[in-house]
């Protein structure tokens, strides 16, 4: 640890550290432009000239090493005077009009002193403005040329979109072969956007509304990486949303998403007011009404038909505070289990098989591990278009040395970067998993103290894994036996061996078998309790850990609590005043069963689009379509509230206060920064006030109260409040007391059940198996640019990218069927058809198709059977057969945009 | 009967292989082609054998050919540009068929075998080799770090990029004598644990790379190369100065835009792909072999105080005679211009004088007397460089001069720093009006501030010594600067 | 086989090295057409940008077809003290076009160069991979009638 001086005073440096980073970190800003805390040094504007005692000229502080006992001067008149001369040239090549340079150039001058430009005559820049992406500009008249945004797309994104162009003088970026950023590869993750220290790459927001008067911190609202944000407010309307630099989740970067994609917040198409049907007409009713319509009609069905008629469906894009609300609102304000959510058509196969290995139901280490794993072994997941700032972390990781093995069917955009690809058959994870072991058994590479200190099992493990030699998985999985050797090698013998899995093993029909072969492997090597080890579910939705964790489950209370435990009752009863219901309560695709038998009458569905994101849609629409009432709360009119009696509009992320859980169970803050339109009441107030008008009190719902009474049910978040949420980040669960600074990694002593348990797994087959009627497996998954039900994204300007869910198809079978590239495709399953335009794609094998869901005109989950895993009845959305056909149909011409496209293919 | 002729890029220029074609009829004629020797003004000098040693025919034509034996030779020792000089490094050019590995006979790769890496080490520091590509840097000392740090992969680079308008050492190390280069960097190689190595020549040197391309196949054939002991590749340039600075250079030999890294970490520790790298100029490899042969200290007897051995200047510009000079350091930049070069030819009167390059100052006459050592120059305000000298006549309009080389900056400038990236092409402008006579003294003062604001702040010395010539321009003949339209 | 495809499928290396391949496409084409640039990435697993940075860095790399026959004529230091700024306003008067222009007939490219280490004979040019030394107005017109054809 150097210790130095800047300025007299004494500063500590990291080892290897420049003086720059040194200084900023400690407060100290000297002079910059093109220096970044979040970049490698590069050495361009030469702002941040320093001088240092007994040493000749002036080197940049931004690329000096600091050294022990160093003495730094950032302040003298020399050093201003050419920082004066060096604005002096920067402004010379701005346009002409001083006041449309860049603001931090014209700081810099008024700082140094500048008054007027001296250079006469000079070659100003004539280039247009790229203005082709639909969220952020470059004018490339105002760029310095630091190579900022490269670096950050390079360093942060690691995409390589954009780069320097030319030399000298004429230096420019260029994204990708010149053809603007919205025709290039770039993925608009806005790094570079942020990194411009001039007004070269803009936030069109921010030039339509102007620069924000101040920021307020959230969180991410869409996926479980949970990134956080400096949300920008002018004259009370958003206008950006800016990364944290010091946060451990996102290390300043975003996602598209997140960075920008919160304009649907704007849509003038969301929910406005309370909709009520009346025949086939829906017409706007008072706050009140609508409120008191949801009591009356509950009431009316759980007096005929008793509670257990009743149903909710939280929603795991909501707040912990308001999912503990709802499950408390159907226990006590109704008195029914029937609570349930979006987890279960997602990670809730992950949980099973986790609590049966280890007896926890979430990812044991943390994001930052991946600095710290030596290898990771990804399955199943498609983290750059799924968690992209994970993706791009992961990417970073491998930069810097972190080998990477990938398990997926296709070759997503990481294939790129792995060591090794283990292209299986969808539906074989168990067969591959086993032979991994067996692989590792084999050769002999197996940890055998962490086997004999911290397991059980192991022998009738070992006895089921005999069979599966790599061989004999080849023949299930195709993946080549070498390979597997391969892998095992690489994954047992790294040192730090992580796993990140994705719904590519939950959501098969063997599902939790799957998640449990693969907690095998990692008991087998030691590869868990350690930093940089471990699994680590990629949860999906941004509360979809925490909607589970704060009890919004039909057969569990909070953290996991048996309801039937006497210890549990009591403390439920006391602080709610009721007892939790006896039945246990349905699970989603039971409530399906349930409506259609007749026992199931009236439901709540909360921010969950059931009508298009659940599988096998004849089923849950005929559902939806039998219920004697049905009430929807959302932020849009969404599918599921064509089916219901009455819409509630809801309030986004930006409108209310809470918390949501990542995937690394972390509680983070989100902060009311405006309010919801035309008095829009929070999903808190709607579900308090239809309790109290049932009956039952919920007393202050403030959302620290909400918090304080969940900390208080809840062990593992008994030391949470909102006053330590938020500093330094939230809080990661377990936080057993006010003491705890909470659990980075889980099970450094030891596991909730005792030992690991070895569980034996068999390899059975998919739900269906190619036949001659429908020779292709058809794999859902998703997008980047785009969010599961769409109902956010497809109002935003994200539809600028992406408009349509095509087919993914590998150009054999394309040419095989006669289809270019974009023709209309009819695909057939045994539950029906649908139509979408192909696309001719690498990342997909012969044989193999691959689509996604986000796009209610096609309704792709018409397409899928109700094939669940039967421990957790999380269903098969991975793996269905189907017959393709092309469509000659001329009637319509398709939607295609091409680019758009085009964009979104990479392999 | 064996006729030596040069196939060096300038005596073809100057009609070489028209005279060797012609030669070629002659009976019994062999016809050996040779590197120059580098005294040009005489190219296409012929050479034969005599008992008495090599004697030669100066400027040859073709029409000659026929009866040119019949001619009495001046033997070489009577030639006074070259029996003045002190020929160690350039010693095979102009006189052994360059693809002959026999005849080069790899000696002190041979006695370096024999020897442990530090001891070449040790006898490189004894001989006190300053890099020969412009710095002066001490290579013993860059070896030693390079040695130092642990790691599998090491590289060895010449830097063949020769960008200075106004030389051609290298060129003619690669040209007349390419087996010594490749010899130096495998002694290096040795030294320092790298086992792969690339000579990085710029485009504009079509007849270099075709030789360096031949010359490392025959190393290899002949053993003096391979996978075990040190792999050579040859690696072009695409047209940018930049890449003669070692970590463009770099960065362009990994296929990228060339440019400058900050340093540190410098390429002895960082270098290629991140891995510790020695990077030497070609003449500073090619004295190499002779210090492994003779030893260190007979290298450090030569020259002055902190200048050791010799230097290969490089006669350009107005002169008579236009060579290369191998001399120990020491002497003065009049000794080289008059006594080598036969001073300015008819009707030119001396004017000014460039050492060093584009980045070199600019002398008048009254600094003819200074001495021929990295530290004079110094002192001088000026650089040795890559000793090109460049010398210009009473007809030259310094004004359009010091334009040219802000030019040269504009358009060399890699862009990375904005002291040079922008600076140059404000300073050029300014320049451009001054060549039409619009520039007032206003402009002036703000050229003179720009180039200390370039020079204290520029990230490499292409930004920090561009300004250096129009300095010194301005600083001895300001007085052309004063006319106005 | 498509020569472009033909080059690339020699410079596909590890670590890529997009230079070396852009010389190689020229070396081939003739010049690099900014419509190659995607296929060149591919082949070497590196992005568009990261082709279209480097081919737009080098003075060598072109984005156009060249004449038949491409001079590159010198400026450097020595050149110009040995008057190259009268021999090239001579030769940019008899080819009709100027520095970075190709004749009408396509015949010529003339570009200019910092020093071709032929200083000794200053003024000079390089014609295709030729050198010419002492390249004066008046010797201007035999020289160019040996590239005629
Ligand atoms: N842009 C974007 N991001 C999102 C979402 C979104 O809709 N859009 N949704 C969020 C949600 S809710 C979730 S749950 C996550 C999901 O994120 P991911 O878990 O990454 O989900 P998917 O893309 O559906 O599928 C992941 C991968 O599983 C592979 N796969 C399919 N079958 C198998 C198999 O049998 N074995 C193996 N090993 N792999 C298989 C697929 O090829 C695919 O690449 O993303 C979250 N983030
Ligand atoms: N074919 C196929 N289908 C799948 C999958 C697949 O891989 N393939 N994946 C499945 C998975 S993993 C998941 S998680 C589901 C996701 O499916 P859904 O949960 O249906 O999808 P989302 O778009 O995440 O969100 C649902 C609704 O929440 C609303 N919403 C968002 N924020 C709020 C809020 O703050 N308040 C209120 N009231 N509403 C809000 C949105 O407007 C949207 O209508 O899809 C599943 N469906
Ligand atoms: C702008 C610039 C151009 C340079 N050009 C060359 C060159 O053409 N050849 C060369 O050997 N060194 C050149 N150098 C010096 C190199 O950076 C480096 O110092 C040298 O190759 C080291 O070798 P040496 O120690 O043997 O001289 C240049 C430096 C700068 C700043
Ligand atoms: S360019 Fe110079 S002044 Fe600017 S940050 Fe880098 S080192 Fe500091
Ligand atoms: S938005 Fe992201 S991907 Fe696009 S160029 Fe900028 S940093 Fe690269
Ligand atoms: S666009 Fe901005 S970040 Fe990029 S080089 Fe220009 S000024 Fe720097
Ligand atoms: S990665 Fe996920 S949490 Fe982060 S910005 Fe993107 S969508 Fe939001
Ligand atoms: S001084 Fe010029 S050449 Fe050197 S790094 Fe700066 S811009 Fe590049
Ligand atoms: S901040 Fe150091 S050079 Fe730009
Ligand atoms: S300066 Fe023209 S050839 Fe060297
Ligand atoms: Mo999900």
């Amino acid at each position: 640890m150097p210790s130095f001086t800047i300025d007299g005073k004494k500063i500590e440096a990291r080892p290897g550290e420049t003086v720059w980073s040194a200084a900023h970190r400690a407060g100290i800003v000297i002079p910059h432009l093109c220096a970044s805390p979040n970049l490698k040094a590069y050495g361009s504007c030469r702002l941040c000239v320093c001088e240092v005692e007994g040493q000749k000229g002036l080197p940049a502080s931004c690329t000096t090493p600091a050294r022990e006992g160093m003495s730094v001067r950032t302040d003298s008149e020399t050093l201003n005077r050419h920082r004066r001369n060096i604005v002096e040239l920067y402004l010379s090549e701005q346009p002409e009009n001083a006041l449309d340079a860049s603001e931090q150039l014209r700081t810099y001058a008024a700082r140094f002193g500048l008054r007027k430009v001296r250079y006469k005559s000079v070659k100003r820049r004539q280039y247009p403005v790229d203005a082709s992406n639909p969220y952020f500009a470059f004018d490339a008249n105002k760029c310095i040329a630091c190579a900022r945004c490269v670096r950050a797309c390079d360093e942060m994104q690691g995409t390589f979109a954009i780069s320097m162009e030319g030399r000298g003088y004429a230096s420019s970026v260029v994204a990708g072969n010149g053809v603007g950023f919205a025709a290039s590869n770039c993925v608009s993750c806005g790094a570079c956007v942020k990194e411009c220290p001039t007004d070269a790459l803009f936030e069109k927001a921010v030039a339509e509304y102007g620069k924000p008067e101040y920021v307020a911190r959230t969180t991410c609202a869409y996926c479980g990486v949970g990134c956080n944000f400096d949300v920008g407010v002018r004259a009370g309307r958003i206008v950006t949303m800016k990364p944290v630099d010091a946060s451990p989740v996102n290390w300043g970067h975003a996602c598209v998403k997140g960075r920008f994609g919160w304009d649907y917040v704007y849509s003038k198409d969301r929910l406005r007011k309370p909709l009520k049907r009346v025949g086939t007409e829906w017409v706007p009713i008072e706050w009140d009404e609508a409120l008191r319509m949801v009591a009356e009609n509950f009431m009316r069905i759980r007096a005929k038909d008793g509670p257990d008629a009743l149903a909710g469906i939280s929603s795991s894009r909501g707040t912990n505070e308001e999912n503990y609300l709802m499950q408390k609102f159907m226990r006590c304000a109704v008195g029914t289990n029937n609570i349930d959510n979006c987890a279960r058509v997602c990670h809730s196969a992950t949980v099973s098989g986790m609590m049966e290995v280890f007896g926890t139901w979430a990812a044991t280490n943390s994001l930052a591990d991946l600095e710290q794993a030596k290898l990771l072994m990804l399955i199943g997941s498609n983290p750059t278009e799924g968690h992209p700032v994970t993706g791009a972390r992961i990417k970073r990781a491998v930069r810097k040395g972190m080998k990477l093995i990938v398990i997926d069917p296709r070759k997503i955009e990481l294939t790129r970067y792995a060591a090794v690809h283990l292209q299986l058959k969808p539906g074989t994870n168990v067969a591959l998993f086993n032979a991994l072991a067996n692989a590792i058994l084999a050769e002999g590479l197996e940890n055998k103290d962490y086997i004999q200190a911290h397991t059980e099992n192991f022998g009738a493990w070992l006895e089921a894994v005999k069979k599966y030699t790599p061989e004999a998985a080849e023949a299930i999985t195709g993946v080549p036996a070498e390979k597997i050797r391969q892998a095992a090698r690489l994954y047992a013998t790294s040192g730090a061996s992580m796993c990140a899995h994705g719904l590519g093993v939950s959501e098969h029909k063997y599902g939790s078998y799957g998640i449990m072969g693969m907690c095998n492997l990692a008991i087998l090597t030691g590869n868990v309790s350690r930093p940089g080890t471990g699994i680590n579910p990629l949860r999906g939705q941004n509360n979809v850990q925490g909607s589970c964790d704060v009890g919004s489950m039909p057969v569990y209370f909070s953290s996991y609590q048996k309801l039937d435990d006497p210890a549990v009752q009591a403390k439920f009863l006391n602080i709610t005043g009721r007892p939790i219901p006896a039945r246990k309560g349905w699970k989603i695709p039971e409530m399906w069963d349930a409506v259609l038998e007749g026992k199931l009458r009236g439901l709540w569905v909360l921010g969950y689009d059931v009508a298009q994101t659940d599988p096998n849609l004849h089923k849950v629409h005929a559902a939806l379509s039998k219920l004697d009432f049905l009430v929807v709360s959302d932020l849009f009119f969404n599918e599921t509230c064509k089916f219901a009696h009455l819409a509630l509009p809801g309030a986004s992320f930006v409108e209310k206060d809470g918390t949501f859980t990542n995937g690394e169970r972390r509680i983070q803050r989100v902060h009311k920064i405006i309010d919801p339109p035309d008095g829009i009441v929070p999903d808190l107030d709607q579900i308090a006030r239809v309790a109290k008008h049932m009956g039952y009190d919920m007393g202050d719902i403030a959302a620290d109260k909400v918090m304080a009474e969940i900390a208080s049910l809840t062990p593992p978040m008994n030391g949470v409040s909102y006053d330590r949420l938020e500093t330094n980040f939230g809080l990661q669960w377990p936080v057993p007391n006010a003491a705890s600074n909470g659990t980075p990694i889980m099970h450094l002593q030891g596991f909730p059940r005792g030992k690991a348990h070895f569980a034996p797994v068999e390899y059975l087959p998919p739900g269906e198996v190619p036949t001659a009627d429908y020779p292709f497996t058809l794999v859902t998954g998703r997008v980047l640019h785009h969010y599961n039900s769409g109902a956010q994204t497809r109002h935003s300007k994200l539809v600028e990218f992406v408009n349509q869910d095509v087919l993914e198809l590998h150009a054999e079978d394309a040419a095989e069927l006669g289809l270019r590239d974009g023709a209309p495709v009819k695909i057939t399953s045994a539950r029906g058809a649908v139509t979408l335009n192909c696309r001719i794609s690498e990342r997909v094998p012969p044989g193999q198709v691959f689509t996604t869901f986000h796009f209610p005109e096609v309704e792709v989950n018409m397409l899928l059977s109700s094939s669940a895993d039967a421990l957790s009845k999380c269903p098969e959305y991975k793996v269905l057969t189907v017959r393709l056909e092309p469509v000659h149909a001329t009637k319509k011409k398709s939607a295609a945009n091409g680019k758009a496209i085009k964009a979104r293919v990479i392999a | 009967m064996k006729l030596y002729v040069p196939h060096d890029t300038t005596a073809v220029a100057a009609g070489a292989n028209r005279v060797a074609d012609a030669l070629r009829k002659l009976p019994g004629a062999e016809i050996v082609r040779t590197g120059s020797r580098g005294a040009f003004f005489l190219e296409p000098l012929v050479e034969v054998d005599t008992p008495a040693g090599r004697a030669a025919y100066a400027n040859v034509q073709p029409k000659q050919a026929a009866t040119l034996l019949k001619k009495k030779p001046t033997p070489i020792a009577q030639i006074p540009f070259l029996a003045q000089q002190t020929r160690f490094t350039f010693a095979n050019a102009g006189i052994t068929d360059p693809l002959d590995v026999k005849a080069y006979g790899f000696s002190a790769l041979d006695k370096a075998r024999g020897m442990g890496p530090q001891k070449l080490i040790d006898e490189v520091k004894t001989a006190q080799l300053r890099g020969r590509g412009g710095a002066a840097f001490p290579a013993g000392i860059k070896w030693q770090t390079t040695k130092d740090v642990q790691s599998p992969v090491k590289y060895v680079v010449a830097n063949a990029d020769e960008g200075d308008p106004g030389t051609y050492s290298d060129r003619m190390i690669m040209e007349g004598d390419p087996f010594r280069l490749i010899e130096g960097m495998a002694i290096c190689a040795r030294a320092v644990g790298a086992k792969k190595g690339y000579v990085y020549i710029r485009s504009e040197y079509p007849a270099a790379i075709r030789r360096m391309r031949a010359a490392a196949v025959r190393a290899l054939e002949a053993g003096m190369l391979g996978p075990e002991s040190f792999e050579l590749e040859i690696f072009i340039g695409a047209g940018a100065y930049i890449c003669g600075e070692e970590t463009a250079l770099l960065e362009s030999l990994e296929g990228k835009r060339g440019m400058v890294r900050p340093k540190p970490p410098f390429p002895a520790i960082e270098g290629l792909y991140g891995k510790p790298t020695v990077v030497n100029n070609v003449v500073t490899f090619a004295t190499v072999p002779d210090i492994i042969l003779r030893g260190g200290a007979w290298h450090a007897s030569m020259g002055t105080e902190k200048s050791k051995g010799t230097m290969p200047l490089q006669l350009a510009g107005c002169i008579k005679q236009a060579g290369l000079v191998e001399v120990p350091f020491g002497l003065t930049l009049e000794e080289a211009i008059y006594a080598f070069g036969g001073g300015l030819p008819k009707g030119s009167r001396f004017k000014a004088v460039q050492v060093g390059g584009p980045l070199g100052s600019v002398f008048p006459e009254a600094l003819l007397k200074t001495r021929i050592c990295f530290d004079e120059f110094i002192k001088a305000g000026g650089i040795l460089g890559h000793g090109g000298i460049v010398v210009f006549d009473q007809r030259t309009d310094m004004r359009v001069l010091a334009r040219h080389y802000m030019e040269f900056t504009a358009d060399e400038s890699c862009g990375k720093c904005t002291p040079c990236r922008v600076g140059s092409t404000r300073a050029k402008e300014i320049l451009d009006a001054a060549v039409k006579g619009e520039a007032t003294d206003e402009d002036y003062a703000l050229l003179n501030e720009l180039g200390d604001t370039m020079k204290s702040t520029s990230l490499c010395a292409l930004g920090g010594l561009a300004p250096e010539p129009v300095r010194t321009i301005m600083q001895y003949f300001g007085k052309e600067f004063q006319k106005r339209r | 086989m498509p020569p472009l495809a033909q080059v690339l499928e020699r410079c596909a290396t590890t670590p890529p090295n997009i230079l070396a391949t852009l010389q190689k496409v020229q070396a081939t084409l003739g010049y690099v057409p900014h419509t190659a640039v995607p296929e060149i990435a591919h082949a070497l697993g590196v992005t568009d940008s990261d082709v279209a940075g480097v081919l737009s860095f080098y003075h060598d790399l072109r984005t156009e077809p060249p004449g038949k026959h491409t001079i590159r004529f010198c400026l450097g230091e020595s050149c110009l003290a040995a008057g190259a700024e009268k021999s090239l306003a001579a030769i940019e008067k008899k080819l009709g076009c100027e520095l970075g222009e190709t004749t009408k007939d396509k015949r010529f490219t003339l570009e200019k160069v910092y020093c071709l280490g032929n200083c000794a004979l200053s003024p000079c040019a390089m014609i295709g991979e030729d050198v010419h030394g002492r390249v004066l107005p008046k010797t201007l017109a035999d020289l160019l009638k040996e590239y005629k054809k």
